[in-house]
């Protein structure tokens, strides 16, 4: 019953007007950042982080959550009516698209718009019954413990970004090098600063990201020659009943699937929408249809993608450890505002909490009532050329890199920072686990050196405690599934005869 | 043609190097005290494993040609200095103009008139934030 009167509290501070504003606006801003080429939800943020100085707090919150999720949405409309992923909807491309070639666009959006409300309702419910749970258990970790789950949540944001699991850990390294940049807290000593008094406070947060995201991925976009050619056939929204009955079952296994993997260090909508559309395919009674436009291939993923949206906030709210990139901006979001986010976040500041936790639902309402009904002008932003949004996206990025200390010094290092993104992403380096390790790297530091103080130097600290045992064990485990499952394919490569 | 994973590998290397050697000179202390060198070498060191991995993986892996377009990322970056050049010793305005125009230029189909109608819309936007917000922007 605990729930009920947490959320209903919950619900009391969402619904004043001005967070249903903020609200409002995030989930707008985030379907048009979901929708347009060049700006994704990590770009965004870390625009309008500089703008949350002077905001009230929670509004600010919510106001970042709704663009998280909201970009989600926008992202499978862009991806079933043109077939253009952006960041995340990789998936809704194969049965959205495949629909709208069948001329069924209208439902298959009805289809996304619906299963994502679902997927975030049960998500919302997972998150208000599972978070203060889980705050509980984050009281049994120390120093080695928290250690070894910022070492966990590398490994596994490793393993679900493109490219291989090295590429994705050596991200993380370069990110907490670069965190590594400034005044040493504990011994107040200048490192990699080669003297620059700009970098004593370290590097810029919203100047790393924007330069990376930002900037790098707007060149990169400049790079595709591709033509893009807006939508525009026909749009009825409203399915049968018989196809209506069909996306229940698919978008409630979705929901239940993504709200686990969103739990997942290293998880989130990406990994969501896969395995539940590869559920799908095999426990669906229309499985044989799914691939060339089924609903269940829209349902499944898009319900999971937003529930994994949602329930990835937990680990960060509850253990105070963000598991992807996104949910680390977030983290600084809390920290800007003076919250830290962990186990103490759920009884320090209530209001805050379970605030954001009924947005996310009335989220959920808004992207369906407005989206799915005007998902038409939605499409039109498509008209507008790149060549034109290209230019508005940088002078953007510009003055959000300005205006957070009001100083044109930060100009450069988002420069210097765009070019080295582009860099990365021409390596297929995704910087996306850079942004974590940055954000994550001094806490790591710090308690890789309280963890060793308190054990006097011993490394056998990590396997001695049983919680971080148990989580250096699933390293282990990976790393030799990982080393034997690249042997196999050598040696299975040098047995086949050249043709 | 430059190997796209071997240069992955000898970049990672470079940082792994570029920080490495900068944290070698920092002290170490022990690892129940560690001092400002200690956290810093053991990442450059899992760094430059991971890069020498990468490199010694190529051997078994089939050559990719790395994609690098010097042209587009070298106008948006000078754009974006310019803008930051010019807003500090002119004003933001004209940065605007100079920074719009040198990205613009980067787009297969630029339009000299489009990119002055953006110069436009953007001024607007950037007078209203100045006046409507109350953003210090250094405008004119």
């Amino acid at each position: 019953m605990d729930i009920i009167a947490n959320l209903s509290f919950g619900f009391s501070q969402a619904l004043t007007l001005q967070n249903l504003l903020f609200c409002a606006a995030g989930c707008t801003i985030g379907t048009l950042v979901g929708l347009l080429p060049g700006l994704g939800p990590l770009a965004t943020i870390s625009l309008l982080l500089p703008l949350t100085y002077s905001l009230p707090t929670g509004g600010a919150l919510i106001m970042l959550a709704g663009i998280y999720y909201g970009a989600q949405y926008g992202d499978n409309v862009s991806a079933i009516t043109m077939k253009i992923p952006h960041a995340a909807s990789i998936v809704a491309c194969i049965d959205g698209y495949a629909m709208t070639l069948k001329g069924k666009t209208g439902v298959a959006l009805f289809t996304a718009g619906f299963s994502s409300f679902i997927g975030g309702t049960v998500a919302v419910i997972v998150l208000a019954g599972l978070a203060p749970a889980l705050s509980e258990v984050a009281l049994l970790f120390g120093p080695t413990e928290y250690c070894s789950l910022v070492l966990v949540g590398f490994v596994c944001v490793s393993f679900v970004t493109t490219g291989s699991v090295l590429d994705g850990l050596a991200m993380c390294f370069v990110g907490v090098l670069f965190g590594q940049i400034g005044t040493d807290v504990t011994t107040g000593m200048q490192r990699f600063t080669m003297g620059i008094t700009s970098l004593f406070d370290g590097l810029g947060l919203v100047s790393l990201s924007l330069g990376c995201f930002g900037i790098a991925e707007i060149t990169k976009n400049l790079d595709n020659k591709e033509k893009r050619t807006p939508f525009d056939g026909e749009i009825k929204l409203i399915p049968t009943w018989l196809e209506f009955k069909r996306i229940i079952p698919s978008a409630l296994r979705g929901s239940v699937v993504g709200s686990v993997l969103g739990l997942m260090p290293g998880g989130g909508p990406v990994i969501a929408q896969f395995a539940a559309y590869a559920l799908d395919k095999k426990v669906s009674k229309y499985r044989d249809e799914i691939g060339d436009g089924a609903i269940e291939g829209v349902a499944g993923q898009a319900a999971a993608d937003e529930a994994a949206a949602r329930t990835s906030f937990i680990p960060l709210m509850s253990l105070g450890i963000p598991e992807n990139a996104v949910m680390a901006l977030m983290m600084a979001a809390f920290v800007i505002n003076g919250i830290q986010p962990g186990p103490d976040m759920i009884k320090v500041h209530p209001d805050l909490f379970w605030g954001l936790v009924a947005s996310m639902w009335i989220g959920n309402v808004f992207l369906l009532v407005l989206n799915v009904p005007l998902v038409r002008y939605w499409l039109s932003v498509f008209k507008i050329p790149y060549s034109a949004l290209f230019p508005s996206i940088l002078f953007f990025c510009c003055i959000g890199t300005y205006s957070v200390n009001n100083s044109l010094s930060e100009i450069y290092v988002t420069a210097i920072f765009g070019v080295l993104g582009y860099t990365f992403l021409r390596l297929k380096l995704d910087p996306a686990p850079l942004m974590l390790g940055f954000i994550l790297g001094p806490m790591l530091e710090e308690n890789f050196r309280r963890a060793m103080l308190l054990s006097h130097g011993s490394f056998v600290t990590f396997v001695d405690h049983p919680i971080s045992g148990v989580l250096i064990g699933v390293i282990v485990v990976f790393f030799v599934w990982q080393g034997a499952s690249f042997l196999f394919t050598i040696r299975q490569r040098s047995f086949v005869a050249p043709r | 043609m430059i190997n796209q994973n071997t240069a992955k590998g000898i970049c990672l290397i470079g940082i792994a190097l570029f920080f490495g050697i900068q944290a070698h000179s920092y002290p170490f202390g022990s690892f129940s005290r560690a001092g400002s060198g200690a956290f810093p070498i053991i990442i450059c060191t899992s760094l430059l494993i991971i890069g020498i991995a990468i490199v010694v993986r190529t051997w078994f892996m089939e050559a990719k040609p790395l994609i690098f377009n010097l042209r587009n990322i070298a106008l948006v970056t000078a754009s974006i200095l310019a803008f930051a050049l010019l807003s500090a010793y002119v004003n933001m305005l004209v940065a605007l103009f100079v920074m719009v125009m040198m990205a613009s230029y980067a787009a297969d189909d630029f339009s000299f008139y489009r990119a002055i109608k953006v110069c436009l819309f953007l001024a607007a936007i950037s007078l209203a934030m100045r006046f409507g917000l109350g953003f210090q922007l250094p405008l004119f």
